[in-house]
């Protein structure tokens, strides 16, 4: 069905163009440009972390008796998808399955191993998620914070396994979490 | 998706897909941003329907545009037409039956065209300050001697007699 506004600026766009001489712009130069720069901005990356890997991995050879003598220095932190989200993670409705690094009253920080994407996913790259960590809230904007379910991250927070996690995107602005559990969601 | 076959994807998609996000309710300049933004997300995606099929990748690429333009307005918080996932759908469905029917739109716009030779005079007049001359609502009231909501009534009563006729022309069932 169609409804009466759309087919009214249907025929509003269609006269914008025959006589308001509106054209569609060229963008290919742009949209080219744009294209390349995340291309080599993602090989950078991917030289850049090589680069560290190898870094990490000499550093390791030279350092490794010390590193035994101090075990107790932690491991430089990764980072965490938070607000606002990428634009990979944003629509994203799904289950997410990993690991609890931490929590606190409102939130916690998750380390994903795989995400399937759920019957609302609007993310066009909804396993872009997996191997990232990211800041998942159990906090609705302007809403209470669930005590159940922060017991629940509490507990399983020290759970030796994987934990799934019912998640939406709000927007742009952040993850948020409906259900935990124990367990992988793709063993269901 | 390799940089040759996106330039041919925007080579030969771009204007439809301006087009399409100007209907939608997007001004020109969010319009420019959010094509871009389309092509982008389609050359990152990983997955694309059959490139080699027409239909399917313009679809594609409007569901893209359709999701950026949802995402634009919820960033904004306030968007020049009412819009959520069902009324763009809705969009969806008058852009592929009304206008595309199957095709590429050029007869809808044909038609729309010689339609638009058929208007009485004064009608025409309207439209041209309008579209043409760009001319604001109340200079158009002070020319048709109404109130501005009488000019917004009378555009819209004579987009309506465009599209009746533009129906008839092309054999489309009377709308409803």
């Amino acid at each position: 069905m169609t409804t009466l506004d759309d087919r009214d600026r249907l025929i509003d766009t269609l006269l914008a163009e025959i006589l308001g001489g509106e054209t569609p712009p060229d963008l290919r130069e742009q949209i080219l440009r744009r294209a390349a720069r995340g291309r080599r901005a993602r090989e950078w990356l991917a030289v850049g972390l090589a680069g560290a890997l190898l870094i990490a991995i000499g550093t390791r050879i030279v350092l490794e008796p010390t590193a035994r003598r101090d075990q107790s220095q932690s491991a430089a932190p990764e980072p965490v998808i938070r607000s606002p989200l990428p634009p990979e993670a944003q629509g994203f409705q799904g289950f997410l399955a990993g690991t609890i690094l931490s929590a606190d009253d409102t939130s916690f920080i998750f380390k994903i191993t795989h995400s399937s994407p759920g019957p609302s996913n609007k993310s066009l790259t909804p396993r872009w998620l997996e191997g990232r960590t990211a800041h998942l809230l159990i906090i609705r904007f302007g809403g209470q914070v669930s005590q159940e379910m922060l017991r629940q991250a509490v507990k399983l927070k020290e759970y030796d396994g994987l934990v799934t996690a019912d998640v939406w995107a709000e927007r742009d602005e952040a993850l948020i979490v409906t259900r935990l559990r124990e367990g992988d969601a793709t063993d269901r | 998706m390799n940089s040759e076959k996106l330039e041919e994807l925007v080579l030969a998609h771009q204007n439809e897909v301006y087009r399409y996000v100007r209907y939608l309710g997007a001004d020109a300049a969010t319009a420019a941003d959010l094509v871009q933004d389309t092509f982008l997300a389609a050359f990152q995606s990983a997955t694309s329907p059959d490139l080699s099929d027409v239909r399917a990748r313009v679809a594609w690429l409007r569901e893209i545009a359709r999701l950026r333009f949802l995402m634009f307005c919820r960033r904004r918080k306030s968007s020049p037409v009412a819009v959520s996932s069902e009324s763009l759908e809705q969009a969806e469905a008058a852009w592929s039956t009304e206008f595309l029917r199957g095709q590429d739109g050029f007869d809808y716009v044909e038609a729309l065209e010689r339609c638009l030779e058929t208007l009485p005079r004064r009608e025409r007049e309207v439209l041209d300050l309008r579209y043409r001359d760009k001319k604001s609502r109340s200079e158009l009231a002070a020319f048709c001697k109404l109130s501005e909501d009488g000019v917004k009534t009378l555009l819209r009563r004579i987009r309506a007699s465009l599209e009746a006729c533009v129906r008839g022309k092309l054999g489309l069932e009377e709308a409803r």
